[in-house]
């Protein structure tokens, strides 16, 4: 123990010295201004910008006036990092920099650190946390990413770097939060190409107590269980559950705000009023998908009102229900609709064993006088169902319950989801959209934060015309 | 400068052994715990998410986490630790419950989209009061 943490020191004095800084430190300063200087160096680093607050992030690099101000006369320099008083704040701050890369901090020791020496960090970051309560203070970019080889039947396989999302994250306080999530979809955003540029989350949480929280900004509906917990390596599967995808229009979200907490009996509940649905969107094959609004300028005239009732307090169990109720007419006059969706979900792990399942069903209202306004202005009828409903289960094991990199895990997912559960009077639904399929493969870690995923995928129609698809999938997905 | 340098490694080095020799927990001498409970942190939430114990009570939380890593600090406390990856560890907290109180804890690496939605609470009471407040 003693002699890793002596290493840590060694490091953080060569460091010191490549900064050329300690010499005219000694030279200069008293014995008493030294040791402080040397305390504070030997603390910074034991929490790295990867953990929580890094030094260098909580002093924000940025000594009082050193900030360089905007010039408006031409060939004056800025100030910049003035020495003073701020300067050896700024520099204690950098220095505890020991590792930094791709502009990333991180505090290797920690992180890399066995087991019985995380005991001893503890203990040592007393003074770095209580100092920094309430402390303004940004966090390090995190994200996930998620590249795709699809091979479906019938059509040319295809390279997909789906999704590229990068997290942002910000404390005005303990109490006062900001996330943001924005993601590139299909590496390109073109007027040619599939790809989409889409701020999914940019919310901030007032964190009042336990049991009462406040939201607002873009937020994520809580309905489903991949919606709000979508990074690759926590589902298995190169793609999402389809009744994630157009039953549950995944990742369904929008502008709004509300509330949320965690009350007695381990229960978690969120509630929120956000942006509608427009029902012009939706189609028979992908049901709500396409009436998202997604904060882009959303028509307000209805709000929806969306909340989640969630049992986490036995360990391994999850149970839900979610629903979401909003008004959906407004793209055309006259013609008013609306949508009612309702979830189950749960899951349970126990040892190597997952099992979860989930059961969505949404109703929609004055879909027949859509369909009607649709046809008559467009002239095509969109066949948009007065029901949907989907459900799936979903068991996997992990076959190498090892440490990574000999972690593996083997799925089956059952689904079965119909865009075209119940017809308005006067419309016949197609087959086609009655469909179910079954997904199995593997998923290997070579990391806990990596996950290489292979699945085949049978999908069957009820219609005899048209067939459906089978797939073969390689995915690629990361969280860091 | 060149000839000071050699000299204040060395000085370097002295000082911050003293303080490393000064301030280092080592694990094997600590008492042994009055409870040790294990939470286990994964998205997005801690399980279990609450703590009750009397006051007086030391307490070792033993954190791992069933996917990435968190972190586990007590929102205005001295404890901030990083909890390993799973199956890679887990981190150990120790609580002396010397005051009673709700000590709230949260994750405070960033793991998702969730992640505010990680937090818990140690709740400490007078030990006539039962099960607590």
């Amino acid at each position: 123990m003693f002699h890793t943490k002596f290493g840590f020191l060694i490091d953080k004095l060569i460091f010191l010295l490549c900064l050329g800084q300690a010499t005219s430190a000694i030279a200069q300063d008293t014995v008493a201004d030294f040791r402080e200087r040397l305390l504070a160096l030997r603390e910074a680093p034991l929490l790295g910008a990867r953990g929580d607050s890094h030094a260098a992030f909580d002093l924000r690099c940025i000594p009082p006036g050193g900030v360089a101000p905007q010039s408006q006369m031409p060939n004056l320099l800025p100030r910049r990092t003035l020495p003073g008083p701020g300067a050896s704040r700024t520099q204690r701050g950098l220095g505890a920099t020991r590792d930094c890369h791709h502009g990333l901090l991180s505090d290797v020791a920690s992180e890399d650190a066995p087991v019985a020496a995380r005991h001893q960090l503890e203990t040592q970051a007393d003074a770095d946390t209580a100092a920094n309560v309430n402390v303004s203070r940004t966090g390090p970019i995190s994200g996930y990413m998620d590249f795709h080889f699809n091979n479906v039947q019938h059509q040319d396989p295809m390279l997909d770097f789906h999704r590229f999302v990068l997290l942002f994250n910000h404390s005005f306080s303990d109490r006062v939060r900001f996330v943001a999530e924005l993601e590139l979809e299909h590496a390109v955003v073109s007027g040619e190409t599939e790809g989409e540029l889409e701020l999914e989350q940019a919310y901030i949480d007032f964190l009042i107590s336990r049991p009462f929280n406040a939201r607002a900004g873009m937020i994520l509906a809580p309905v489903g269980v991949i919606n709000e917990r979508h990074e690759p390596p926590v589902f298995h599967g190169v793609e999402r559950p389809s009744v994630e995808t157009v039953i549950i229009p995944t990742t369904w979200f929008g502008a709004g705000a509300g509330v949320h907490g965690e009350l007695r009996g381990g229960l978690r509940y969120r509630a929120y009023a956000m942006e509608t649905l427009d029902a012009s969107g939706f189609s028979a094959e992908e049901g709500l998908r396409g009436g998202r609004q997604k904060g882009a300028k959303s028509n307000a005239k209805h709000v929806a009102g969306t909340g989640r009732l969630e049992y986490v307090g036995t360990p391994g169990l999850v149970l839900g229900t979610s629903i979401w109720s909003g008004d959906t007419g407004f793209a055309f006059p006259r013609v008013d609709t609306s949508v009612t969706m309702t979830e189950f979900d749960g899951r349970y792990r126990a040892g190597e064993l997952d099992v979860r399942g989930l059961y969505a069903h949404a109703f929609l209202d004055g879909m027949a006088e859509l369909n009607r306004a649709v046809q008559r202005i467009v002239g095509v009828n969109p066949n948009v169902a007065e029901q949907i409903r989907g459900f799936y289960l979903e068991g996997s094991y992990f076959v190498l319950p090892y440490p990574a990199p000999r972690e593996l895990a083997a799925f089956v997912r059952y689904e079965n989801f119909d865009t075209q559960y119940r017809m308005p009077d006067g419309f016949d639904p197609i087959p086609a959209f009655d469909r179910d399929s079954w997904s199995f493969g593997i998923t290997y870690f070579p990391d806990p934060d990596v996950a290489v995923k292979v699945d085949y995928t049978v999908l069957r129609s009820q219609s005899d015309v048209i067939p459906a698809p089978n797939s073969f999938n390689i995915g690629l997905g990361w969280w860091f | 400068m060149v000839v000071l340098m050699p000299i204040g490694r060395l000085l370097i080095v002295g000082l911050v052994t003293c303080g490393a020799l000064a301030t280092t927990t080592r694990p094997g001498a600590e008492p042994a715990a009055d409870r040790v409970v294990t939470i286990v942190a994964e998205r997005f939430r801690f399980t279990p998410s609450e703590v009750r114990v009397p006051l007086g009570t030391t307490l070792e939380l033993r954190i791992r986490s069933d996917d990435t890593m968190h972190g586990f600090r007590i929102v205005g406390g001295n404890v901030n630790i990083l909890v390993p990856k799973r199956r890679q560890g887990e981190a150990v907290v120790r609580f002396d419950a010397t005051d009673v109180g709700r000590y709230e804890f949260e994750c405070s690496r960033l793991c998702g989209a969730g992640h505010n939605f990680m937090r818990g609470a140690i709740v400490v009471y007078e030990d006539d009061e039962g099960s607590g407040p």
